[in-house]
């Protein structure tokens, strides 16, 4: 290859990288944008049906039973709440009233989990001052 | 509490002494790769003015 | 203070100049370091939900923040080179990028490794994780389209479109985390908030700035080593070069 044809291979190459990053981008901004779905815009049909989607919520407070390495807990927006199932290890954040996002389906008002993920949120501080603060709520 | 127990980070040493150990690892390339390049222009230009000479 | 500039911008007294300054840049960079290590594993407390694992923020986020802040240097050093045709505007673009890269694959890395054990995965295409790359990405293209030319005119030119085209994936990063909901949670950071014990906002800021002094001195080497490329031609170069019997 010339000096030429390497310039314009290069070239073509940022182009095609341009449009997969833009194409990345608007899907990102577009419909799929929200990673995903509260319960109450769940229950009220927003969430593809069928298909795959996720779930993001806290885990309700006493919800959480574990038998060998299937775990049931319930996910709840403080409106709506839903029935998780899940098979495997869990995030070592997952605990009740946590932030998590679930993937999987609704399977007759339950829902089929394949993978869970643990959210946090943007507070960090030493446990002391967490039971502090918890104890200033009371 | 030694500084063994303090830094053995419970369950996340090897997550936590990776980020570490891969972040200064990396700057030390950047800083040995300037460096490099450095003395590879003073040796290149040596070089072309002794032909010059 | 056009004199000055002008002084400045004199490749001869830039290279004798910066000489000096890149040892006051280094040395701070060594001290925040240590002091930086030292608060960011020792002093700082776990969290009172991650552990230890927090303890890898304070690499992950002065990383992120060094990846999007050398971007936007290279952006306008490189719109400067366009505009006023300055040739240091040019060379600060061209050596940031490098680092910027590293840094950006730093925070990319670090935050997987952080996410495996807190998250749960690896890795998710939500917005912040997907632009970050994408950051990555435009750092690698700018890298070899620089590479691309033989004239560094040319090269300069094309390199400093695309740094500014690019430019608009750097809000995007930045807000992502408050423009949808993606599983990476917002800034702790902020301008009128700090949401984190302050031994933790030391051990960030402690190595944040130490990494901004690397970065300072880091691209006055590499001008240096331009300057003395550029100005092969010059008597002065030559002098030193041939002074130097090293």
């Amino acid at each position: 290859m010339t000096k030429r044809q390497n310039r314009m291979a290069l070239v073509a190459l940022l182009v095609a990288g341009a449009i997969l990053a833009i194409t990345l981008l608007i899907q990102a901004l577009g419909s799929n944008t929200n990673y995903f779905y509260s319960p109450t815009e769940v229950a009220e049909g927003k969430a593809p049906v069928g298909k795959s989607f996720r779930l993001g919520g806290l885990v309700s407070k006493g919800s959480v039973v574990r038998k060998d390495m299937k775990v049931t807990f319930k996910v709840t927006d403080k409106a709506n709440e839903f029935t998780i199932e899940y098979t495997g290890i869990l995030p070592d954040l997952f605990r009740e009233g946590q932030g998590i996002i679930t993937t999987g389906s609704l399977v007759n008002g339950t829902f089929m989990a394949t993978e869970v993920l643990a959210k946090h949120d943007e507070n960090y501080m030493p446990p002391e001052v967490a039971d502090a603060l918890k104890k200033a709520e009371q | 509490m030694d500084i063994i127990t303090v830094l053995t980070f419970d369950k996340y040493a090897s997550y936590i002494w990776f980020s570490y150990g891969l972040t200064f690892t990396m700057i030390a390339i950047l800083f040995l790769r300037t460096k490099s390049i450095h003395r590879n222009t003073v040796k290149q230009l040596r070089a072309k003015y002794l032909r010059n000479l | 203070m056009w004199k000055w500039i002008q002084a400045f911008a004199s490749p001869k007294i830039f290279y004798q100049t910066s000489a000096k300054i890149i040892p006051w840049l280094m040395y701070p960079f060594i001290g925040l370091t240590l002091l930086g290590l030292y608060w960011a594993l020792i002093v700082s407390p776990a969290d009172y939900q991650q552990g230890d694992s927090v303890r890898i923020m304070y690499v992950h986020v002065p990383a992120a923040w060094m990846s999007l802040m050398i971007y936007v240097v290279m952006a306008i050093a490189g719109a400067i080179g366009l505009i006023w045709q300055i040739k240091l505007a040019n060379v600060v673009a061209t050596v940031s990028a490098p680092i910027g890269a590293v840094f950006t694959f730093l925070a990319l890395v670090t935050g997987a490794v952080w996410g495996k054990p807190m998250w749960g995965t690896w890795w998710v295409w939500d917005a912040r994780l997907t632009s970050e790359l994408i950051l990555l990405f435009l750092y690698l293209a700018y890298i070899s389209l620089n590479n691309a030319f033989d004239n560094p005119k040319t090269a300069a030119k094309a390199s400093a479109v695309l740094a500014i085209v690019g430019l608009v994936n750097i809000p995007i990063i930045y807000y992502s985390v408050e423009w949808w909901n993606s599983l990476h949670q917002g800034s702790s950071v902020g301008v009128n908030k700090v949401s984190m014990q302050i031994d933790m906002f030391i051990s960030l800021m402690l190595i944040s700035f130490a990494f901004k002094f690397l970065y300072g001195a880091l691209v006055l080497m590499r001008a240096r080593d331009e300057t003395l490329i550029r100005e092969q031609n010059s008597t002065w170069v030559k002098n030193l070069i041939m002074e130097n019997n090293k």
